[in-house]
């Protein structure tokens, strides 16, 4: 073996991947038709790729193939809290969600006012007391004005009363008013 | 990455990782692990590979596990002073065709001696070689693989062979003259 051997036997690679260049081969040639050497290491060179390339490819067992099923559907069930946290911001309706926030909103707010109105209303109260002078009141007020007053004027003032005083009022008004008059007395 | 997609994947590459890792280690049950462990793997960060990168980065997990076992067994050897792998290696061999593919696949002479001499290469040259010509795998993307330039790549695969060259004539004279003859015929 000598120089032009080692020289020959690079171009082994190039000679089998079909990437000569231009009068390598015939260089090659040359070279190999006297030396028994070079021959021997190409045949043994095809060898080789041939047998490498021709390797049986094994097959997986399906015990195998199951157990690697079993190891990844395992780790989808316990996803990292990053990817909990990823997943959360992917979810698509996200553009509803703050319509659907601002109406649960408005109606909690809606609701809640109308129970404070309602309190409000419920918490006006009066004493028996209060409520026998205001119907004494009333009386001696509309027997008052009834006779001084023309009918126009006696409903304006009944508007007035009507207005001002609460409903536990103008009833206890309309309780003490005679039934003529258009009370239930 | 879904999981659909992942399925197919699993069943169109789970061989091919097989193969490699079983001729890389020579060793069924831990070709087996491999194999689970770059799937788990595959599954754990499906979302972070790129699509038409998945199968070099499949073969570098492969390649790295296979690396990773190896530097634990010769740790192992060292504090244990028996290797576990060649007793289970001569056991399977004995006793179960399925702990030993080579049992039950077929293997021209010259692919047993080629098994037997790459064994003597250096990890990286036994990968390199491997990947070439068993995968298939063009330099750069043997490169990507083993995170290492192209040049060094073909290098260390023309070197690789010369070394098979090598070990095979000093090994195994006889059985080389003898398929040297057979396929001068």
């Amino acid at each position: 073996m000598n120089m032009q051997c080692d020289e020959i036997q690079s171009l082994f690679d190039p000679l089998l991947d079909h990437h000569l260049k231009r009068g390598e081969k015939s260089k090659i040639k040359n070279h190999l038709s006297e030396c028994e050497h070079c021959r021997q290491v190409l045949q043994m060179e095809k060898e080789i790729r041939r047998s490498l390339s021709h390797l049986p490819e094994l097959q997986c067992s399906e015990e195998l193939v199951r157990r690697i099923q079993s190891k990844t559907w395992g780790i989808q069930e316990k996803e990292p809290l990053t990817e909990k946290i990823r997943l959360f911001f992917q979810f698509r309706y996200w553009k509803i969600v703050p319509v659907g926030v601002a109406i649960v909103v408005v109606a909690f707010l809606l609701f809640r006012n109308q129970e404070i109105y309602k309190d409000q209303v419920d918490s006006v109260s009066y004493t028996q007391e209060e409520i026998r002078q205001a119907r004494e009141q009333a009386r001696w007020t509309l027997a008052y004005v009834d006779n001084k007053i023309d009918e126009s004027e006696k409903k304006a003032v009944e508007d007035v009363f009507i207005d001002r005083l609460p409903k536990i009022v103008r009833d206890c008004i309309r309780n003490a008013v005679p039934i003529f008059k258009g009370g239930q007395q | 990455m879904n999981q659909l997609t992942y399925k197919k994947f699993l069943d169109k590459e789970k061989n091919r990782i097989l193969s490699y890792a079983y001729y890389f280690l020579r060793n069924w049950e831990d070709a087996e692990d491999v194999t689970q462990e770059v799937f788990v793997k595959l599954w754990q960060y499906r979302d972070k590979i790129e699509q038409n990168k998945v199968t070099p980065w499949i073969m570098r997990v492969a390649h790295n596990q296979c690396i990773d076992l190896i530097r634990k067994k010769k740790a192992d050897k060292r504090y244990f002073g028996v290797s576990l792998d060649n007793h289970l290696h001569i056991t399977s061999q004995k006793s179960d065709k399925i702990l030993n593919p080579e049992l039950s696949y077929e293997y021209s002479e010259l692919q047993k001696l080629i098994l037997n001499a790459l064994e003597m290469l250096t990890e990286k040259t036994r990968s390199m070689l491997l990947l070439h010509y068993f995968q298939g795998y063009k330099y750069d993307v043997i490169g990507e693989i083993l995170n290492t330039n192209v040049n060094t790549v073909k290098v260390g695969i023309h070197r690789g062979k010369k070394l098979l060259r090598d070990i095979l004539k000093e090994q195994f004279p006889e059985q080389i003259e003898k398929v040297s003859n057979e396929h001068a015929v």
